[in-house]
């Protein structure tokens, strides 16, 4: 039984739930495939990066911006926000 | 790149009246190209100055020109509510999940909802292909078998981290491979297109163009798993991708030549242009 326990956990630990202390859930995962736990995916230790220390932090205020946008016009912050939570994709480019 | 991975899973963004927006230093048009290629129906924003990326401070220490791949949400008071700076590309469920812990419904309703194929692409779909390829018998001759062996043993005794491991570095050994093995298929096309009057070798070209195919196919599954996976972040492997990508662009434009200039029975000129490309090739092997 134990075993079969062991291995169940195995298989589910790229989400693992456990309630905060203020008894609510919160999703955790792994931060890399090598982690030894999972941990808060709000917490600011899942998403750190030594290439990039200096990094806005869970808490801080984003900047707004308005950047031109692909097929023309621009996209503003501040819009997206009266909608709704937004996520902000940073990718390489020069595809 | 896992854009094509959250338009799949875009419904559930607009569930929770999330936006999403992709910021790169790319030109708008050039971003264009890349929202007709992937059908992408969420916004992409050019920063060619990188203003917006060193307000956020992810500026690749390497390359001052890029940023990292980050990925942050926001809350609609604009306060950072999730971060993940240069770590393994999360998938859209890690993304939802920091939404719903945001706006307090987690774990949410919606996560029994039938999963599209792509979504949890990472790992446990290709793992169950590993298992069921590494079953199956002799592998395809384009597989690198030492390390397919190292995956597919891990995964067997179910140390699923270790294996996470190793399959990023055979998917790395496999593009380096299939690469190889793409340029030697195209320096044998290129023979057998050279003595293509003779009949015996205009059979062997044929052949060797079905394996070229073959090749293509599984470079193009090879991208398509790297962009459900979130991909590699390693930039070696980009830049192999890349490389290969321009060989395969040019390997297009010298067979258009090179049939052009049949068609019109000018086959001195057929000549000369596959000696040329013959001499590119194998300038290219040798580096």
């Amino acid at each position: 039984m134990r075993a079969v326990v062991l291995t169940l956990f195995g298989c589910l630990n790229w989400l693992i739930v456990l309630p905060n202390q203020a008894g609510e859930l919160v999703p955790k995962y792994k931060p890399s495939a090598r982690a030894p736990q999972p941990i808060a995916i709000t917490s600011n230790a899942y998403g750190f990066s030594r290439s990039a220390p200096e990094a806005l932090e869970i808490g801080d205020t984003a900047p707004t911006f308005t950047l031109d946008r692909a097929g023309g016009g621009k996209v503003a912050l501040q819009d997206k926000l009266k909608h709704g939570p937004v996520v902000l994709i940073f990718y390489r480019g020069h595809w | 790149m896992q854009l094509g991975e959250l338009q799949n899973q875009l419904q559930r963004f607009n569930h929770r009246s999330a936006s999403i927006i992709g910021i790169s230093v790319d030109t708008p048009n050039d971003s264009l190209g890349m929202i007709k290629r992937l059908g992408l129906a969420f916004e992409l924003a050019s920063d060619p100055d990188q203003s917006v990326v060193k307000a956020f401070r992810v500026q690749n220490p390497d390359t001052q020109e890029l940023a990292l791949h980050a990925v942050y949400i926001l809350s609609t008071e604009g306060r950072v509510v999730y971060r993940k700076v240069a770590r393994r590309r999360p998938v859209s469920a890690e993304l939802i999940d920091a939404i719903d812990a945001h706006l307090g419904t987690f774990p949410a309703t919606d996560t029994a909802a039938p999963r599209q194929k792509t979504e949890v692409a990472f790992p446990t779909n290709d793992f169950q292909a590993i298992l069921e390829i590494g079953k199956a018998g002799p592998l395809p001759d384009i597989v690198d078998p030492d390390a397919f062996a190292k995956v597919f043993s891990l995964l067997r005794s179910g140390q699923s981290d270790e294996a996470v491991f190793e399959y990023r570095r055979f998917l790395e050994l496999q593009a380096i491979r299939s690469e190889k093995i793409l340029m030697q298929t195209v320096r044998h096309l290129v023979n057998a297109l050279f003595y293509a009057d003779r009949p015996e070798v205009g059979e062997k070209g044929k052949e060797l163009e079905r394996r070229l195919n073959r090749v293509r196919t599984l470079e193009q599954t090879l991208e398509t798993i790297l962009e459900q996976t979130g991909g590699s972040a390693s930039d070696e492997h980009d830049q192999a991708l890349h490389t290969l990508a321009a060989a395969r662009a040019g390997l297009t434009k010298v067979r258009a030549e090179i049939s052009q200039n049949a068609q019109r029975w000018n086959l001195r000129s057929a000549k000369t242009t596959l000696r040329a490309y013959r001499e590119l090739s194998l300038a290219y092997l040798r580096q």
